[in-house]
């Protein structure tokens, strides 16, 4: 039997996605024997790891965004606020995640980070899984970095957007999924987009680097142009969105596994 | 037969005039390059050593330019017309046309790669035909400060986010091969602000990307710069930045001439 490894990449709202290819694979009763999250995948790799079906995770996406939409404006008003979007981040992951240490999950986890001070990639792998979620996820501007120790750490997307090679020695087959979406199809060369279309090229060039030392077996790259990286309130759309992409990727698995 | 070196100049903002301070001390050792890459700041560094220009005429060179002051404010109206960046690069191209003495590939004293990026497509472009001028000005287009420069009908930008050290493409070219990278500092125990997160994030990013490019690409000698109470900007202490790496410099010349060895 060929172990599979899982690579969740972060790209926030689009992180929704990941949720399909979940649910594809225990639909094929399939289960990753080891996953490695960055970001909202690390969100989705900690729930799932701890034993939360792609259906919860769903209906979490629900609960929390299903809001009309008068109360939307004011969300987004409380989120753009970097403290309280974390607190209230903070406050909706204590509270899902079905086990609180690494140690206690059903399928080992990596998560990773991005060390402030050293501007190194670090992955936590043992220990408490909500200060490494609250650093992985912690998007520059958005939210606040998270403090370890005597450390700060920040989102896992600035060093490992798709944490695949992290994995790569511990599993047979290895799916990546990328939702960093990093090249947008129509980025204009303005100063508003100058920002953007530096990081995207770095992306870009960081997961071709890390492809050549570290070959995956399966790379999903579904894409949603106009899907902003905060927009989490679309999360029906990229969930509907991202089951277009799952036969493709079904076939692939079979043929590999 | 001696071995052929290759350096590799990276560019982080001021940070890379570090750069001269190790090119000053090969001089002391009579070590020439037989390739030398670069991107950012890196590029211009790498077009005036093989332009046949002195780590001292480089001195000169920063001397002349009248920098703003660090503490300058921007003017914002200015910034709310830009379109595309705050300066435009065609007066940097004019002056680095002036001062330089050689300005075609083909005339350089060894051959050189200037590494920049498409905007459009986010990939790398190398340049190493042509004249230098254009090549230099794309390579230093770091979008938002400058526009990006238009090459054939392409838009390009600074190729440090796509290959911070380049060191990649001239592994071929030589024997030795050896890399500056030129790094912001950031302090001890800091506590991060929004800024500090941004331009960390950036930092990370092309960190790791170095490192990455190491896995698949050996280099002989990697030489981290960290330039201490220096920001990115910073380009009007240009004589501190080289003055504090100058011993550091040395030590590396050495390193290079027991490599050549």
């Amino acid at each position: 039997m060929k172990t599979i490894g899982l690579a969740l990449g972060g790209g926030g709202a689009r992180g929704v996605a990941h949720i399909a290819y979940l649910k594809a694979m225990e639909d094929m009763g399939l289960k990753p024997n080891i996953i490695a999250g960055t970001s909202s995948g690390a969100i989705a790799g900690a729930l799932y790891a701890g034993g939360v079906s792609p259906g919860d995770m769903y209906k979490m996406l629900e609960s929390l965004f299903s809001i009309k939409k008068r109360s939307k404006v004011s969300l987004i008003k409380a989120l753009r606020r970097d403290n309280v979007a974390a607190s209230l981040a903070k406050q909706f992951l204590s509270r899902s995640l079905p086990k609180k240490t690494f140690e206690e999950l059903d399928i080992p986890l990596k998560i990773v980070t991005t060390n402030l001070n050293t501007l190194e990639e670090k992955v936590f792998a043992s220990g408490e899984i909500l200060p490494a979620l609250m650093g992985s996820i912690a998007f520059p501007s958005v939210f606040v970095p998270q403090q370890v120790g005597d450390a700060y750490y920040m989102d896992g997307g600035a060093t490992n957007i798709v944490p695949f090679d992290i994995i790569r020695k511990e599993c047979d087959v290895l799916i990546a999924i990328d939702v960093s979406q990093v090249r947008p199809n129509t980025l204009k060369p303005n100063i508003k987009n100058a920002l953007h279309a530096t990081w995207a090229a770095t992306q870009e060039a960081l997961i071709s680097a890390k492809l050549e030392k570290a070959p995956v077996e399966i790379f999903e790259r579904p894409t949603f142009e106009d899907v902003s990286t905060m927009e989490f309130f679309k999360y029906k759309d990229i969930y509907k969105r991202s089951k277009t992409h799952i036969p493709g990727f079904v076939e692939q698995l079979k043929k590999v596994l | 037969m001696s071995k052929k070196l290759g350096i590799a100049f990276g560019g982080s903002g001021a940070q890379g005039i570090a750069s001269i301070a190790y090119i000053k001390a090969l001089e002391a050792l009579e070590i020439k390059p037989d390739i030398v890459s670069g991107t950012g700041v890196g590029a211009v560094v790498a077009a005036m050593y093989a332009a046949g220009m002195s780590s001292q005429d480089m001195i000169d060179f920063l001397q002349e330019i009248n920098f703003p002051g660090s503490k300058r404010p921007i003017n914002v109206n200015k910034i709310k017309d830009a379109k595309y960046g705050i300066l435009d690069g065609l007066g940097l191209e004019e002056y680095y046309q002036m001062v330089v003495p050689v300005k075609v590939f083909d005339r350089l004293y060894f051959p050189i790669k200037i590494v920049a990026a498409n905007w459009a497509t986010g990939q790398q472009v190398v340049f190493d035909s042509g004249d230098v001028g254009p090549a230099v000005r794309s390579a230093v287009s770091i979008p938002g400060v400058f526009m990006p420069n238009e090459v054939d009908g392409e838009m390009i930008m600074d190729g440090s986010c796509v290959n911070p050290v380049p060191f990649d493409i001239i592994r071929d070219d030589c024997d030795v091969l050896v890399a500056i990278d030129p790094q912001v500092n950031e302090e001890e125990g800091f506590a991060p602000n929004v800024y500090s997160v941004i331009s960390g994030a950036f930092n990370a990013a092309k960190k790791a990307l170095a490192v990455e490019k190491q896995k698949s690409c050996k280099v002989d000698h990697f030489e981290s710069v960290v330039v201490e109470e220096t920001t990115a900007y910073d380009f009007a202490f240009y004589y501190e930045i080289i003055e504090s790496t100058e011993e550091k410099a040395g030590l590396f010349a050495l390193k290079v001439q027991d490599l050549l060895k």
